[in-house]
């Protein structure tokens, strides 16, 4: 569908290769787990039941060609050790660490190191909401790669987007100047450009819009959670409770979204969900290879969907 | 009394770290909500007796661009075709800070005037200034007529006005403000020493002026007979320091001594967003403790 005339970095990390032309290399999935339901307290049941959920991510990795990476929510920086190891256990991989909470964010990396994972690790996110303490702690802890969400709240077009990671749009209080170059300061060396799903009303579609233009502007991975829009939309909170199935359906059509408009990886909410999202993702991903290699005559990576699902 | 008012925009307190966690709680639109509401309570809360919605959403081109179809937001406003009004675009936030405030408060609605949007755009379908500067207030009038049903006052901001001023102008705020149905306000700032004469002639009841910063204005208008009410703004908008009650007082002794009281309310020099928070409302706090000495001593 498209060609950049960018120069597309690719983030190998782990064994997995993210990014590049479209259609070249697979869709890279992050499921996240520890989080939603059954999660609110983390004890040794919820662990396993996670580990499992991670395991069966892994195992529709391995069915359709798909990259699957576990993004590990991690909510009380106490359990951040234990969490973390027991993904190790349960993954050779890269994985991501996440939290809407900047402390848990700078226990995750320290765990990471403590536990000799850094070299897989993913720092889900780098945000306008970044302390100075993290920014300390992403250089002493570097992370082998960073997830840069481009949200904006006081712009949310595209423009906008680009402005946070260019120059910060005069919103991050721990530094002078955008995210992108905060996280090559910090020494990161795979970035990954969240474009920042917003819900409706909020310039939604300017997230999806944001693929094909920073993969154009920045010449690296890209994608977004664009389930969080679904699932921030009311009137599909109104029906959802009897037709599930109407919310599966549309979840399935808005990850897809994502690698059809040019996105290399996809933060698609609970773990549990991947049953749903690796099938749909991975005929998007076919259709998208076929398309790239009949008119740009591009090479497709070994192991895609384009050549494991016939 | 000597009315108070804002002219438009005013920081917003939200930081980084608090937008992240609305964001991360799938809440951005309350982000907007509250900064919004931070905004409206500190002008009411530093007495202040007309306010505004504090334009804390966006900047004033982005937020009026996109009442236009065919308009696409770049780095600037790019006019791709014959362009039409979709509005409304702030009747909501109007509506909203209406609720907010208290009974004594009055709300202005605060449109970007359409030679600012017009010089603000880069036109490739009219590539004609005048021709796409009537477009805009074609469109801006009815966002003004939509906002009207709420606000008790409406104004235009036309800071290109103070330097590059079109033979136009005056149509042009006749127009944009021709459904207005509500007290009509014209906001220029810089110095306007120079086309106050012109302004003056401008069907609008409200002239609203950077006092503070260019006092030199004074030289032009204390001089002219005019009916509009003299907005005057008594404290800096590019100063992120907090003038003294006894400094602004003394611009307000001057204002009084050169135009009579009934024809004048007292402002900010202009919007208010590039200062620190706290700086902008003591700024307001004192502007308004100023008015209240000068109208109780004098008694106005």
């Amino acid at each position: 569908m498209f060609y950049f005339t960018k120069d597309q970095n690719r983030v190998d990390i782990g064994g997995l290769s993210i990014g590049g032309q479209p259609g070249k290399n697979p869709t890279a999935l992050f499921g996240t787990a520890f989080y939603g339901k059954g999660f609110q307290s983390i004890d040794d049941e919820s662990i396993k039941r996670a580990i499992l959920l991670i395991k069966e991510q892994q195992k529709l990795s391995e069915q359709t060609g798909l990259s699957a990476i576990p993004d590990i929510y991690i909510k009380d920086a106490c359990m951040a050790l234990k969490i973390i190891g027991a993904t190790l256990e349960s993954t050779k991989g890269p994985f991501a660490i996440d939290s809407s909470d900047s402390k848990a964010r700078v226990r995750a990396l320290e765990a990471a190191d403590e536990l000799g994972a850094l070299s897989r690790t993913i720092y889900n996110s780098i945000n306008l909401g970044i302390t100075e303490d993290e920014i300390s702690a992403l250089k002493e802890h570097t992370p082998a790669a960073a997830i840069v969400l481009a949200y904006n709240p006081r712009d949310c077009s595209v423009d906008g987007r680009a402005d946070m990671l260019k120059s910060g749009a005069g919103l991050i209080n721990s530094y002078e100047g955008g995210l992108l170059d905060l996280a090559r300061d910090a020494g990161i060396k795979g970035l990954l450009v969240d474009t920042g799903a917003t819900p409706f009303g909020n310039m939604s579609s300017e997230a999806i819009r944001a693929l094909p233009v920073f993969k154009n502007l920045f010449g690296m991975p890209v994608g977004c959670s664009i389930h969080n829009t679904l699932e921030s939309w009311n009137w599909m909170k109104d029906i959802r409770p009897e037709n599930e199935q109407a919310y599966q359906c549309a979840n399935a059509c808005a990850n897809g979204l994502i690698p059809l408009y040019g996105g290399d990886f996809i933060v698609y909410g609970p773990i549990s969900e991947a049953k749903l999202v690796f099938p749909s993702v991975a005929f998007v991903d076919k259709l998208i290879a076929e398309g790239a290699k009949d008119y740009f005559n591009s090479q497709i990576s070994g192991g895609h969907p384009y050549e494991k699902l016939k | 009394m000597i009315a108070t008012t804002v002219i438009g925009s005013y920081p917003c307190a939200l930081d980084g770290a608090e937008y992240a966690r609305l964001y991360f709680e799938n809440m951005p639109s309350f982000a907007n909500q509250r900064s919004m509401k931070d905004a409206v309570d500190d002008m009411v809360g530093a007495g202040i007796d007309i306010v505004s919605d504090g334009q804390t959403k966006s900047d004033f081109i982005t937020l009026f661009a996109g009442c236009f179809s065919n308009v696409v937001m770049q780095e600037h406003p790019v006019v791709i075709g014959e362009i039409e009004y979709v509005g409304p675009k702030t009747l909501d936030d109007q509506e909203t800070v209406r609720g907010m405030i208290p009974k004594n408060k009055s709300l202005k609605g605060i449109v970007t005037g359409p030679y600012t949007l017009a010089k603000s755009s880069k036109d490739m379908h009219y590539r004609d200034l005048e021709k796409l500067s009537f477009e805009y207030a074609r469109g801006l009038a009815l966002e003004i007529e939509a906002i009207s049903g709420v606000c008790d006052y409406v104004q235009i901001d036309e800071p290109f006005f103070a330097y590059d001023l079109p033979p136009y102008a005056g149509e042009l705020v006749s127009n944009v403000l021709s459904k207005a149905g509500v007290p009509r306000m014209l906001h220029v700032c810089g110095d306007v020493s120079e086309s106050f004469p012109a302004f003056i002639e401008f069907d609008v009841d409200f002239l609203e002026h950077e006092f503070a910063a260019s006092p030199n204005i004074w030289d032009v208008a204390g001089d002219l007979d005019f009916g509009q009410t003299l907005g005057v703004g008594v404290v800096r908008s590019d100063m992120n320091s907090v003038e003294s009650v006894r400094e602004i007082l003394s611009r307000m002794e001057f204002a009084v001594r050169m135009r009579d009281a009934k024809k004048l309310i007292f402002n900010p020099d202009c919007g208010l967003r590039n200062l620190d928070v706290c700086v902008a409302r003591s700024k307001l706090e004192n502007l308004v403790l100023a008015r209240d000495i000068l109208c109780e001593r004098d008694g106005i």
